[in-house]
């Protein structure tokens, strides 16, 4: 059984200019011990998407349809207190600039302290303080940082203290939005590998939200692409990138320059994102897609399956 | 594109920039960081030329300084041979016209209060004793080049209004208006998604042809800079490590530094005309690097302390317009078979 | 022609509008406003009716309120209704002028001290501090003893000249927070001298900040006025809320006349509460960040 099963799950905001549907009938699940990255652009929904799985949603958000199974448990179900007890501790969340989370008048080691201690009542100070130096060896801070403070820790080590605080607990399934987007290559680079080398020690499942493909193809298992507040393609990472099939992948592969190989003309993808207030009835790509037809605008595409495990939202794609 | 000429149009010599950090109450932390350490840099006319580093480089600095919002505290730029650290008054402001910069936040880079129109036409205006139709006119021109047809529609409107891509265009548009020699675009995309990056950089490319300007491109992106660029310069923490031709840097890199950042380019798709160097080290790599010898030797795999620690490697000449600055460049060298393992272990 | 300014203008109208504080303020000060206008109205029904002039040839104490009179009259018979209008002409009066030039120098100053530094800098707001720690109302006190009377006009500039540190430091420091900014940057690189940053890129960035200012001014500025008039520093020629309380003080019917006592005080209390609830529906409008959920896209 799935750790996590997210059928058909919905979120939107109400905004001054209207109800604006950010995610919109999203479908998978996701096994124990295994990866899946959310690439999109911004405006896609991916961070929503992470948010409402969690249910840290704003206040002007709203859940309207779905159901998500998370260890058995539908977790649109529960009520606060159960949620809570929850988050943090069965799944936890990286999120976005969350180096910038910590507070900078307190030791960082006791941070974290702080956050297990008030997630296993019972655990006393020295235990606390054990597990934390244990933490950080694995995630690679030197014992000798343990006592400073934050604003004396270079952008990667800040990082690799929040994967710590995240790991504290040691839960199921963690989400980490853009956790390596204020970083420079080469220390993401290492997080990326520090990243794997943890998800295959501890057998847990992240979910990876990230506008780089290529950082997310560096990671995960399976790629899910997300466009306009829905998943328009689906599939392992090999198959995704190899063959991308939903006309967006493969134009969002056709717009970042490759290191290497021929010098092919970039190519920009021309047009707008749809508004979501007022979201179009067929396709939502279909205006900027180059082999939309009229059917196409019609009606909404079908979950399509096109290969093994690799699934599209188009019509076409046959 | 057109093969650019070789004439440096703009030439940085022995730039030094520092800063002193302020200690707090106690006085403890003040220091100096070293942002530019005797950069020598030669661009020539007409050539995109890429500027690459990580944060701490001093990418951003050596813009900064070529656009004369910094003083340096040491060496020359000289534009046109003309020493342009010493310019003051009318001359400076000629100088304006020759120079300009785009920005890299497209959110913050256009003054909220005023129109598109006003901002896009602002260097006509303290440029140029010209007519309000004029203006309109040129405006109008310069908007329809960077992609944002039809004018009408964005000439009125406040820079709110506009997305991200949109915002960028505009300042490209205010930057080109008035007919620059050399353009410094500072990380001019990493506020963007990528497919309206990949617009922003197919309108560069356009704009250069069209006007034959020479674009300084400053990015963390190696990637980019081998899609833009004639030439790359790698700046390792106020230092060139490494100049040469776009794929030179990419498929040959001499330095370790360079081979380290292209390691660490998370790549997909097929990588097998890449090698892998193992050239880093694994330690606590943000520590400050030796205060003489080599910078990159804290955590350089290939060093030898001997040498390296001594002093700091002059750039030489190392294949044909490729230098580098190491005593032991290009040690490193994997294996490239297509198809096979492109990896190599240290 | 499109313009960004009606678009804006009608977003921030929206979200003025659905601030309680902002429509009960809106409120009281139209209601405050009709009184300003209306108080020419009283003198030309009838002579008697004029508030500094106007007898009762029937009235020579305090009466409580008639048919006549609707509010009572004052102890010399001039109608308290027509005395408590022309105040309400008065606190305007001095209160926006007060308030617009304090806010006007205090402006100025601010961007040119945060615009240009250091030595300037430095110069211009120890001169702030040191007026700023001055009580204004002292030293008014102080001013008209020397030279007897004031004339209303020379109080409103004092109040200006003594209330601008305050604008001031605000406004520099909204100027220090853009000098940095990147378009100001940009600015710099097009070749703008250092006056079109200031007039062109500047202002009208703190401009926003300068208005909701002003309506801060405007309650104390009415209230100082206030002040003294009641201390009878006030300008004997002109009537307003204040010197209608040092009217009913001195001449002995604080507790003898609640329907002339109450009033003034009462308009005193509610147009600076007025002015205070609009400026906190603005500085909810110029601020993102206060408004409430919802709002915001």
């Amino acid at each position: 059984m799935p750790l996590l099963e997210v059928e058909n799950l919905s979120i939107g905001y109400h905004t001054r200019k209207g109800f604006r549907r950010a995610v919109e009938k999203v479908s998978f699940s996701l096994d124990a011990g295994r990866s899946l990255g959310f690439v999109g652009e911004s405006g896609c929904g991916k961070t929503t998407l992470g948010m409402g799985l969690l249910r840290l949603l704003p206040p002007n958000a709203l859940i309207t349809e779905g159901r998500v199974t998370f260890d058995g448990t539908d977790l649109l179900d529960l009520l606060e207190d159960e949620m809570r007890k929850i988050r943090w501790k069965k799944i936890s969340m990286i999120f976005q600039a969350a180096m910038n989370a910590l507070n900078p008048v307190h030791r960082v080691a006791d941070q974290i302290a702080e956050a297990m201690m008030a997630h296993s009542p019972g655990m006393q100070k020295p235990e606390a303080a054990q597990k934390v130096e244990a933490l950080f060896q694995l995630v690679g801070i030197p014992k000798n940082r343990m006592r400073d403070y934050p604003h004396q820790y270079s952008g990667g080590m800040k990082q690799r203290a929040i994967i710590a605080m995240a790991l504290s607990c040691r839960p199921k399934l963690i989400i980490a939005d853009e956790p390596t987007t204020a970083l420079d290559v080469i220390v993401q680079d290492q997080i990326l590998e520090e990243t794997r080398n943890l998800q295959r020690e501890f057998g847990v499942a992240i979910i990876f939200i990230s506008h780089d493909i290529a950082i997310v193809a560096d990671v995960c298992h399976d790629i899910g692409i997300m466009y306009a507040g829905q998943l328009v393609e689906y599939g392992p990472r090999t198959e995704v990138f190899d063959h991308p099939v939903h006309p967006y992948t493969q134009a969002l592969l056709a717009s970042y320059p490759a290191l290497t190989g021929p010098r092919a003309r970039l190519q920009p993808i021309p047009g707008e994102m749809p508004n979501l207030i007022n979201p179009p009835e067929g396709c939502r790509f279909c205006d900027r897609c180059p082999g939309a037809t009229a059917a196409c605008r019609r009606e909404a595409p079908a979950w399509t399956a096109v290969g093994p495990g690799h699934h599209a939202l188009c019509a076409q794609c046959r | 594109m057109s093969a650019p000429d070789k004439r440096p149009i703009l030439k940085l010599e022995k730039v030094r920039k520092v800063y002193e950090t302020k200690g707090n109450l106690f006085g403890r932390g003040r220091g100096q960081v070293v942002a530019l350490d005797h950069l020598d840099l030669d661009i020539h006319h007409g050539e995109i030329f890429g500027l690459v580093g990580e944060s701490g480089s001093g990418k951003t600095t050596a813009g900064r300084l070529i656009l004369r919002l910094e003083e340096p505290d040491g060496g020359r730029i000289l534009l046109d041979g003309q020493d342009t650290c010493t310019l003051k008054g009318k001359a400076l402001k000629a100088f304006r016209k020759r120079v300009q910069m785009i920005f890299q936040d497209p959110y913050q880079s256009l003054n909220p209060q005023i129109s598109i129109l006003d901002a896009v036409s602002e260097p006509l205006l303290i440029h140029t004793a010209s007519k309000r139709t004029d203006r309109l006119e040129a405006a109008r021109d310069i908007l329809g080049r960077v992609g944002l047809s039809p004018p009408e529609d964005f000439l009125f409107r406040f820079p709110h209004q506009l997305s991200g891509g949109q915002r960028q265009r505009v300042a490209i548009a205010r930057a080109m208006i008035l007919g620059p020699d050399v353009v410094v675009a500072d990380e001019p995309t990493s506020m963007l998604d990528a497919s309206i990056s990949a617009q922003i950089f197919n309108i560069l490319l356009e704009l250069r042809e069209a006007m034959n300007v020479t674009l300084l491109f400053i990015t963390h992106s190696l990637a980019a800079a081998r899609y833009l660029c004639n030439r790359i310069a790698v700046l390792y923490r106020g230092h060139l490590v490494e100049l040469g031709p776009a794929d030179e840097i990419i498929y040959r890199p001499a330095h370790p530094y360079t081979q380290a950042l292209i390691d660490a380019i998370p790549k997909f798709g097929d990588c097998s005309d890449l090698k892998r160097y193992g050239t880093l080290l694994r330690v606590d790599s943000e520590g400050a690097g030796s205060v003489s010898g080599c910078p990159f030797l804290p955590r350089c795999a290939v060093a030898q302390r001997l040498y390296c620690s001594q002093k700091n490697p002059e750039i030489r000449l190392f294949a044909p317009d490729h230098w580098v600055a190491c005593y032991f460049p290009d040690l490193r060298k994997g294996e490239s078979a297509a198809g096979e393992s492109c990896y190599l272990s240290p | 022609m499109r313009s960004g300014w009606s678009d804006r203008l009608r977003e921030n109208w929206v979200i003025f509008r659905q601030n309680l504080l902002g429509k009960i303020g809106m409120i009281l000060l139209v209601c405050f406003g009709l009184m300003a206008i209306t108080s020419f109205i009283p003198p030309l029904i009838d002579p008697m009716y004029d508030p500094m002039t106007g007898v009762d040839p029937e009235i020579i104490s305090s009466t409580a309120p008639s048919a006549r009179h609707w509010l009572g009259t004052d102890f010399m018979g001039r109608d308290i209704l027509s005395q408590l209008l022309a105040g309400a002409r008065v606190a305007f009066m001095v209160g926006v002028s007060a308030a617009f030039m304090s806010i006007f120098l205090g402006t100025a100053i601010g961007m040119v001290a945060g615009y240009a530094g250091r030595f300037i800098d430095t110069l211009l707001m120890r001169a702030a501090d040191i007026i700023m720690v001055m009580p204004t109302l002292l030293v008014v006190l102080i001013l008209s003893s020397l030279f007897g009377q004031l004339n209303i006009w020379t109080i409103v500039l004092i109040i200006a000249l003594f209330r601008w540190p305050g604008v001031s430091r605000v406004i520099r420091a909204q100027t220090l927070s853009l000098k940095n900014r990147p378009f100001i940057e940009a600015a710099r690189v097009a070749g703008a001298s250092h006056l079109r940053i200031v007039f062109r890129h500047i202002m009208p960035n703190v401009l926003p900040l300068a208005f909701l200012y002003m309506t801060f001014r405007v309650t104390s500025a009415i209230i100082i006025e206030a002040a003294l008039a009641f201390l009878g520093f006030g300008d004997p020629g002109t009537v307003s809320w204040g010197m209608m309380l040092q009217w009913v003080w001195k001449t002995g019917h604080m507790f003898k006349a609640p329907y002339w006592l109450l009033p003034p005080g009462l308009c005193i209390s509610l147009i600076t509460l007025s002015f205070y609830m609009l400026g906190r529906a603005m500085d909810e409008v110029l601020d993102p960040r206060l408004r409430k959920e919802g709002q915001a896209e």
